[in-house]
């Protein structure tokens, strides 16, 4: 694979807690730009361990992760939140704030950049529509059913416009149909131009998109195949 | 510039979720910074009187006795030439007597009248002079009793010395009070602080996720205690302000004979000290008790 290819990289990488938990053993990973990637494998297995690796919340012990060419083991503390604005983050909780309304949820991360209240409006505006929330803008997360607050939580996600979004068990408290609207809307960011990584359990999903599956197992990563389906 | 913005609208946010303890907060700081003031108030005002009464007294200059007039004369020209001196006044023997016997016996005129025409203080003829600058006094008396035909120089700081005794006493229970309320509110704002952290962990943690940086995080939690110490310095201000004139206008209607002495500071220059003090005070306690609180809880 070319160097320039990989937008991340991840090599011998290993991730310990700080009780002394090793939840990722010597990864190797490499993910392209523009990929779709499903990380399965049974609960412990440390998913979200990778996903909070990514995110830069937990130190890495050994090993260089890359990301878009930023040396993530070597990045100071200052650095991350910057680093941070390079990707899109989506939790199983949703994790919107309850006392704003859906408007001022992804507005925020706008906020953060300092972008001007006009264009904080367009900007909103357009991906309220992009996930069909539009009408909903000042609906407060309580009034909005379980798909809706991931999809407000997927457009405050990609209101920055980031390369990358990293998605943990997005669908784990929706039901079916819900759930594959979200992952729909998912691959249609992905279409976009957006590299996507999602963690889930949801194996008829995984089985029916065919996009490139990692399987881990106990912090080891045992599988890695393009258009895989959902191995426990 | 928008990250202040936003912390300034999340910091009145915090205050609001937060009433019990920011008003708990706010109260304490008042309290003390309006014992701050009253206790700046009381000895500014004090010291002033005590000024204003030695500057009246002034400086008392006795001559040699069989002093001429003509000798008298010559001191007093030497005394005004002193720098600071404003006036120098004579006092015959015979006035002095007067006085003496105004103050000693008004009203028994029997006992005065036992000495007749003759003048007991018949060598006490003096100068008071009265200095523009107080704080100047040592000095004068020091240059006046080393020249030609002086006595005694009688000054008033004895009396001086004394009040300063009293005044230290209230000086260090005051502190004692004021820096124990500084030490509660700090400790009320940290506390403030943290149950906000506690309550916004999941927001924090959110903020964390989409790349706020850390200054936009704590902003609100350091405009939330520098807001606190900002009411709580404006209240007791306002509230002293009020009072003084009050108390002030009170005192100098109902006891009008004491106005020689009850000179008052004008509220005005009490402001000039009191008004930065409070509001550095306050503001002050309110960024520290929120900035200790802050890096402690606040730690990724
Ligand atoms: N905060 C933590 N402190 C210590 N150990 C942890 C912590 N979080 C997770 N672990 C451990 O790390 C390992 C991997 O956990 P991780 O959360 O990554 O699993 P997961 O694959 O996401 O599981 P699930 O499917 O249940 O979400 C587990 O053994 C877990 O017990
Ligand atoms: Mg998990």
């Amino acid at each position: 694979m070319d160097e320039q290819e990989r937008l991340i990289d991840m090599q011998d990488v290993s991730v310990r807690y700080p009780n002394g938990t090793e939840a990722l053993k010597k990864l190797n990973l490499h993910i392209k730009k523009g990929e779709f990637l499903f990380v399965v494998g049974s609960s412990g297995s440390g998913k979200s361990t990778f996903i909070k690796t990514l995110l830069g919340e937990l130190p890495v012990a050994s090993g260089s992760v890359s990301v878009s060419g930023r040396r993530l083991d070597k990045m100071k503390r200052r650095e991350i939140p910057y680093y941070r604005r390079s990707l899109g983050v989506v939790f199983q909780e949703f994790r919107l704030l309850d006392d704003r309304n859906i408007f001022e949820n992804i507005a925020l991360a706008q906020e953060i950049l300092g972008v001007h209240r006009l264009r904080i409006k367009r900007n909103v505006g357009m991906m309220l529509e992009m996930v069909g929330l539009q009408g909903k803008a000042g609906a407060f997360p309580q009034e909005l059913s379980g798909g809706e607050q991931q999809r407000a939580a997927i457009a405050r996600a990609m209101v920055n416009r980031p390369g990358i979004l990293l998605a943990d068990e997005p669908t784990g408290n929706l039901d079916p149909d819900n759930s594959w609207e979200i992952m729909k809307l998912l691959e249609e960011m992905n279409r976009l131009g957006t590299t996507v990584i999602v963690v889930t359990h949801n194996n008829e999903v995984v089985d029916k998109m065919k996009k490139r599956v990692v399987v881990l197992k106990n912090g080891n990563l045992v599988s890695d195949e393009e258009q895989g389906g959902y191995i426990q | 510039m928008r990250t202040l913005c936003y912390g300034l609208k999340q910091g009145i946010k915090n205050i609001g979720q937060n009433r019990l303890f920011s008003l708990a907060a706010i109260g304490t700081i008042a309290a003390c910074l309006f014992l701050l003031g009253l206790f700046y108030v009381l000895v500014s005002n004090f010291q002033h009187m005590v000024f204003n009464a030695e500057s009246a007294v002034g400086v008392t200059v006795f001559f040699d006795e069989g002093i001429s007039q003509e000798q008298i004369k010559k001191i007093g020209e030497e005394i005004r030439a002193c720098k600071t001196v404003e006036k120098v006044v004579y006092i015959s023997a015979e006035e002095a007597w007067e006085n003496f016997q105004k103050e000693m016996y008004s009203g028994e005129e029997q006992i005065s009248d036992t000495f007749g025409d003759d003048n007991p203080l018949k060598d006490s003829s003096s100068y008071e002079v009265y200095l523009s600058d107080v704080s100047n006094q040592a000095g004068i008396v020091h240059t006046i009793e080393k020249m030609d035909g002086v006595r005694k120089v009688n000054s008033s700081g004895t009396v001086a010395d004394s009040l300063g005794s009293f005044n230290s006493l209230i000086t260090y229970i005051s502190a004692g009070i004021i820096v124990l309320l500084l030490l509660v509110s700090v400790f009320l704002i940290s506390s403030s602080v943290a149950v906000g952290i506690r309550v916004r962990k999941d927001e924090i943690s959110i903020m964390q996720h989409i790349g706020a940086t850390d200054l936009f995080i704590k902003l609100p939690f350091l405009v939330e205690g520098v807001l606190i110490g900002l009411a709580g310095a404006v209240i007791p201000l306002v509230l002293l302000g009020f009072l003084y004139q009050r108390i002030v206008g009170f005192i100098l209607g109902h006891f009008s004979v004491l106005s020689r002495w009850l000179t008052f500071v004008g509220m005005a220059e009490e402001f000039r000290v009191l008004l930065p003090l409070s509001l550095a005070v306050g503001v002050g306690i309110g960024f520290w008790g929120s900035f200790s609180s802050v890096r402690k809880h606040l730690r990724q």
